[in-house]
């Protein structure tokens, strides 16, 4: 009990400190950055539940993330509805298109489950791609507006994004906590340890498997909407990029999957360093910040499966029985 | 008061019949030992039941419901639990955890859930042994945990798949006496056993199969002195040399 007021505290300081930040932090590229490490920590946070907890590792997240992206556009340029309409729909549609989707999906198992979701962000995107009228391969340019939060624009500052993105993250980390704690997390997390001893005890693997994806979608479509209002524009090319799925994954994995904290780490160490490394190599430097990243995550396999939360986890054991240690001295 | 009613069950993989056309019964308040030589079919048979495997043929009747070819998990729901041979717990979950997946079947708010693992980790005498993940404990305590995660979900048939194998004579002693508490509970108990010394004393009726079919039931002492059984065993040649 006392631990988890510790932790709510410690989730309270943080929030501070990111509401705070962009007012110190003001240069446009470091709002940039700002923007794009919340953005990912809330892809992060949703791949978590999808993977971390359910344990069906997606590795096709841009999927997801450029439908969503793709709904809210063709609501605001096709039929003028407003984009905080186009936010909620994203997320109802793709989660809708997630539950179609993940009902063969969720027969596979482990490593096949990975590569059905590579192959079905690659497949969306070609569908986008040959669609003349969402723009085909040019995609969609979403109309400049007065910067105002009713209009989900921002153009003098861009931290209007940023605390969109923070909102965002602060309602999926409190839907985390509580849904740990409930029959669906326990139901995940059984499913990811033991499909067989889960379904024997009475879970229906297929609804919580499609619960997980559904969720996840949801989140990673809406997230689509807020980096197409921020950029203004989409294109299959960007939106439906696989490396925005493999940066999801990357991000949970090295930060630490399954715990709430785990992703929103791995993006705030691991986002800066790879804009900053694609800004210091120019665009010339395309790749450079996946190889970063991928050293990064060959060495975390190597010394710590669990990531960045593991070794924190295990220096604090290490700390406490210092400390008994102590006490008993 | 309910009773498990199996009709003629049948399962093949390929060529093989693993269960060949079995019939049996098994109601509230009664110990059903299953015994049979590796390979008989005893698990394959569990399997059909709980709906791990779909039978080829027969029924499996219970509360009036023809319930071959369900799905585990609505198997589950509807009150027949099963342990498996090779122990199968959520590693990475502590025991308590693992025992409240089971109890949120029947109580879905997660104070209750947690209530119900506590009350039936004391039962089993495993309430020290909470806070440990299962991948730490020993053999035989998570065969345990793979019976208080089944009793988690409230059942009124209980398999059990050779839990008590690796057990000291005095664990077997106090595994024995568990059975026959839930026993008065009122659960119906399959119990599949190779320890002979554990499983005579409990059942009230043992059923016996080999190469996939029912070759004889009845009472511990009738099964001890039957031809069939002893040759099952031991050979033809052993059943001559006894009668001589
Ligand atoms: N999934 C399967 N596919 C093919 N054959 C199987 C399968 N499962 C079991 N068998 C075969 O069916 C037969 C019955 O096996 P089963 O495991 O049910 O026997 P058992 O009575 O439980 O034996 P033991 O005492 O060794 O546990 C064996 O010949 C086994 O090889
Ligand atoms: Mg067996």
């Amino acid at each position: 009990m006392a631990n988890n007021k510790r932790f709510i505290y410690t989730l309270l300081i943080v929030l501070g400190i990111a509401i705070v930040l962009p007012l110190v932090l003001k240069a446009r590229f470091q709002q940039h950055i700002l923007v794009l490490v919340m953005l990912y920590a809330v892809l992060g946070e949703a791949w978590n539940i999808m993977a971390g907890y359910a344990g069906m590792v997606s590795i096709g997240q841009a999927a997801f993330f450029g439908i969503g992206a793709y709904v809210s556009t063709i609501l605001f340029v096709k039929f003028q509805v407003n984009p905080w309409i186009g936010f909620i729909a994203a997320g109802l549609v793709t989660a809708a298109f997630a539950t179609v989707i993940g009902l063969p999906f969720s027969r596979l198992r482990g490593r096949y489950f990975a590569i059905g979701t590579i192959a079905l962000g690659q497949m969306i995107k070609v569908v986008f791609e040959n669609w003349p009228w969402v723009g085909g391969a040019t995609g969609m340019i979403i109309d400049m507006k007065k910067g105002s939060f009713w209009n989900f624009q921002f153009h003098a500052s861009k931290t209007g994004y940023y605390y969109i993105a923070l909102g965002m993250l602060v309602f999926v980390v409190v839907y985390i906590y509580i849904m740990e704690r409930s029959k669906m997390g326990f139901y995940f997390k059984a499913i990811r340890e033991n499909e067989d001893v889960a379904t024997g005890l009475g879970v229906n693997k297929t609804k919580y498997k499609l619960l997980a994806i559904a969720i996840s979608a949801g989140i990673t479509g809406m997230c689509g909407t807020i980096l197409a209002q921020y950029q203004l524009y989409v294109e299959p090319a960007y939106m439906f990029d696989h490396t925005i799925s493999v940066t999801i994954a990357l991000i949970a994995v090295f930060g630490g999957s399954g715990n709430i904290i785990g992703p929103i780490l791995g993006s705030v160490i691991l986002m800066p360093i790879s804009e900053l490394t694609r800004a210091w190599m120019g665009s010339s430097g395309s790749g450079i910040d996946l190889m970063i990243y991928g050293v990064f995550i060959v060495l975390m396999c190597v010394f710590e499966p669990d990531g960045l939360m593991g070794i924190a986890r295990k220096a604090g054991r290490r700390l406490e029985a210092r400390r008994e240690k102590e006490v008993a001295a | 008061m309910s009773e498990l009613v199996v009709k003629n069950v049948t399962k093949r993989f390929g060529g093989l019949t693993a269960v060949n056309d079995v019939s049996f019964s098994v109601k509230s308040g009664e110990i059903l030992g299953l015994i049979g030589p590796n390979g008989a079919g005893k698990t394959t048979l569990f399997s059909c039941l709980t709906g791990f495997h779909r039978p080829d043929a027969g029924s499996v009747v219970f509360e009036g419901r023809d319930i071959a070819g369900w799905s585990p998990n609505n198997i589950c729901s509807i009150g027949i639990a099963r342990t498996f041979q090779v122990v199968q717990i959520l590693q990475g979950m502590t025991v308590l955890e693992n025992v409240q997946v089971g109890a949120f079947l029947r109580y879905p708010g997660a104070a209750a859930a947690r209530d119900k693992a506590i009350k039936v980790l004391e039962k089993v005498g495993m309430s020290k042994r909470a806070p440990v993940k299962a991948v730490n404990l020993t053999l035989p305590e998570k065969k345990r945990l793979e019976v208080a995660m089944c009793l988690a979900t409230d059942p009124k048939v209980l398999m059990l798949d050779e839990s008590m194998a690796g057990l000291t004579p005095t664990e077997i002693q106090e595994a024995t006496s568990m059975l026959r508490q839930l026993r008065e509970d009122g659960l119906a108990l399959i119990v599949v056993e190779h320890v002979m010394e554990a499983i005579m004393p409990i059942s009230d009726r043992i059923m016996v199969l080999d190469s996939g079919a029912k070759i004889a039931e009845g009472t511990p002492r009738e099964i001890a002195s039957n031809e069939r059984v002893i040759s099952a065993y031991l050979g033809d040649k052993y059943v001559k040399r006894c009668k001589v």
